[in-house]
């Protein structure tokens, strides 16, 4: 079992170094989705800097506050579409009947899939994260790095709702709406915004069914004053989180049938 | 004429299918107003801000999140696809224009902006509760709002457009949406004045900041002066994209599709 863990790690940094190849194969495109990406992000910030202009931190809510959110979110978010943009594909390789040239092969099924894609413009938002967690930490290294690694960690809970979200096109058809519409309607949106300005019923849904707390709150909240049962709660949910992807995916390729189309892996 | 309403037709017909779409779509636009409003609350409490209560700040981002949802991102995805396949080459061997072909698809944007209409003054009694308009105040607002639907789809069409020259046109529709998007979250006036005379000379500020102003603070002159300026926007969006169109279908003509 131990091998099979160590052929996984080391498929998965193969993995990562054929799409840092892919993506350096297209360098103008790869920089220019980058760059976009990044200046698309920085609007939103402007739009924070204008509201603290005119509102000052009377509210309760800090700009540091805004940019720990922002950072988490984004860094999760360019990690996890980055380096496992096949996610997106599940519910595609499952209606069209792609799926069986990933069963056919020797590797663990779902770290092919998910590592099959990688979507270039992600790399932009992983950028622009780092470079406001720099900006928030205040040039703090170790905590800089707290916030990378807290942020790759975060990137479990985008790719495990993706999995589940695109696996159960198996029992009810394509997803890709639905799928697209949560991850961008619930962890997006609500990851970028304070969690006080959002009264108990939501804040509830926040720390349970929806993972945004785990995200992006709770690590935020983790940089202005450490607290290690925080941290050990967010590593646990995550845990929680990725184990059932993995248990809906499992479940999902059980009942997967072949749709007998030729397809290749590309 | 009758060769387009039939394109027109045709792709509402299709439109129609995605139901589940539309149902998404005005969940999407239901959430960021309720994050909105959740936001604004907390900020603003009863107090106002720049002379706009937190009644009105709300109005004034349903105003801008209908307009940036009717219009939506597939416009330019459409042109920009029908570019980069090659399915425009099919176009030019028929006998219509390409420029009233592609007018003609985005005016199946009609359903999500009745939908949304409809939708929209729902969600605005039932957050910001009701504000009190007069009939030429409404008036103004249609035309208003009408000029603003236009600008961004002629704007979408640009981008969609800028296949012929570019390959990677996403980056320009990223950016574009952006600027828009800041005009939906707050009114010019919140911006410092440099930034304001920046923004008062991109066609981008005239999409979303005259209708929600008129629906929010109304006064007759300004009210006449922002429809004027759309149009002088709408005149120079459509003047681009007509010349992108033109030089771009030369090129295909002189080099082959």
């Amino acid at each position: 079992m131990l091998t099979e863990v160590k052929n996984n790690i080391r498929y998965f940094f193969n993995a990562i170094k054929i799409s840092i190849k892919s993506a350096m194969a297209y360098k103008v495109s790869f920089l220019v989705q980058t760059i976009f990406m990044a200046i698309n992000n920085i609007f939103f910030l402007v739009f924070w800097g204008v509201v603290f202009k005119n509102t000052g931190s009377d509210s309760g809510i800090t700009f540091n506050n805004v940019l720990y959110l922002w950072s988490f979110s984004t860094i999760a978010y360019g990690f996890a579409y980055f380096f496992f943009g096949g996610i997106q594909k599940i519910n595609d390789y499952i209606i069209t009947g792609a799926m069986d040239s990933y069963m056919l092969q020797p590797k663990n099924l779902l770290l092919n899939v998910a590592t099959s894609k990688c979507n270039f413009s992600a790399f932009g938002d992983l950028l622009y994260g780092v470079v406001v967690a720099a900006i928030a930490t205040g040039g703090d290294i170790g905590k800089l790095l707290g916030v990378i690694l807290l942020g790759m960690f975060g990137s479990i809970f985008f790719i495990s709702t993706e999995i589940m979200a695109r696996s159960i096109s198996v029992w009810i058809g394509d997803t890709k709406t639905i799928a697209n519409r949560y991850v961008e309607m619930l962890l997006i949106t609500f990851s970028t915004y304070p969690e006080n300005i959002f009264k108990t019923g939501i804040k509830v849904m926040l720390y349970t069914v929806v993972p945004v707390a785990y995200l992006a709150y709770i690590p935020a909240n983790l940089m202005e004053s450490f607290n290690i049962y925080s941290l050990l709660l967010i590593i646990a949910v995550g845990l929680v989180y990725g184990t059932a992807a993995i248990l809906v995916f499992n479940k999902a390729m059980k009942n997967y049938e072949s749709g007998n189309s030729l397809a290749m892996k590309n | 004429m009758r060769k387009y309403f039939e394109v027109f037709r045709f792709n509402l017909k299709s439109e129609m299918n995605f139901k589940i779409d539309y149902f998404f779509s005005l969940l999407s636009f239901a959430v960021h107003i309720f994050v909105f409003n959740a936001l604004w609350d907390f900020i603003l409490q009863d107090k106002a801000i720049l002379g706009y209560t937190k009644a009105e700040l709300i109005w004034y981002i349903i105003v801008g999140e209908f307009v940036a949802y009717s219009v939506g991102k597939k416009n330019y995805l459409k042109v920009s696809e029908m570019i980069k396949s090659g399915d425009i080459a099919n176009l030019l061997t028929k006998p219509i224009s390409i420029m009233k072909y592609i007018i003609a698809q985005e005016g199946t944007c009609i359903i999500n902006i009745v939908v949304n209409f409809i939708f929209g003054i729902v969600m605005g009694v039932v957050m910001a509760g009701s504000i009190s308009i007069q009939p030429l105040q409404i008036l103004l607002f249609i035309v208003s709002l009408g000029l603003g639907l236009l600008i961004d789809i002629f704007l979408q069409v640009f981008i969609g457009l800028l296949a012929f020259l570019t390959e990677e046109n996403q980056s320009f529709y990223l950016v574009i949406s952006k600027a828009i998007l800041l005009l939906i979250f707050t009114p010019l006036e919140f911006f410092p004045q440099t930034v304001q005379n920046i923004l008062k000379f991109l066609p981008t500020t005239y999409i979303v900041y005259p209708p929600g102003k008129i629906l929010v603070d109304f006064n007759l002159q300004n009210s006449l002066l922002l429809i004027l300026a759309q149009i002088i926007s709408l005149i120079g969006v459509f003047a681009c994209a007509y010349a992108l169109n033109r030089k771009g279908v030369r090129n295909i003509n002189v080099n082959g599709g």
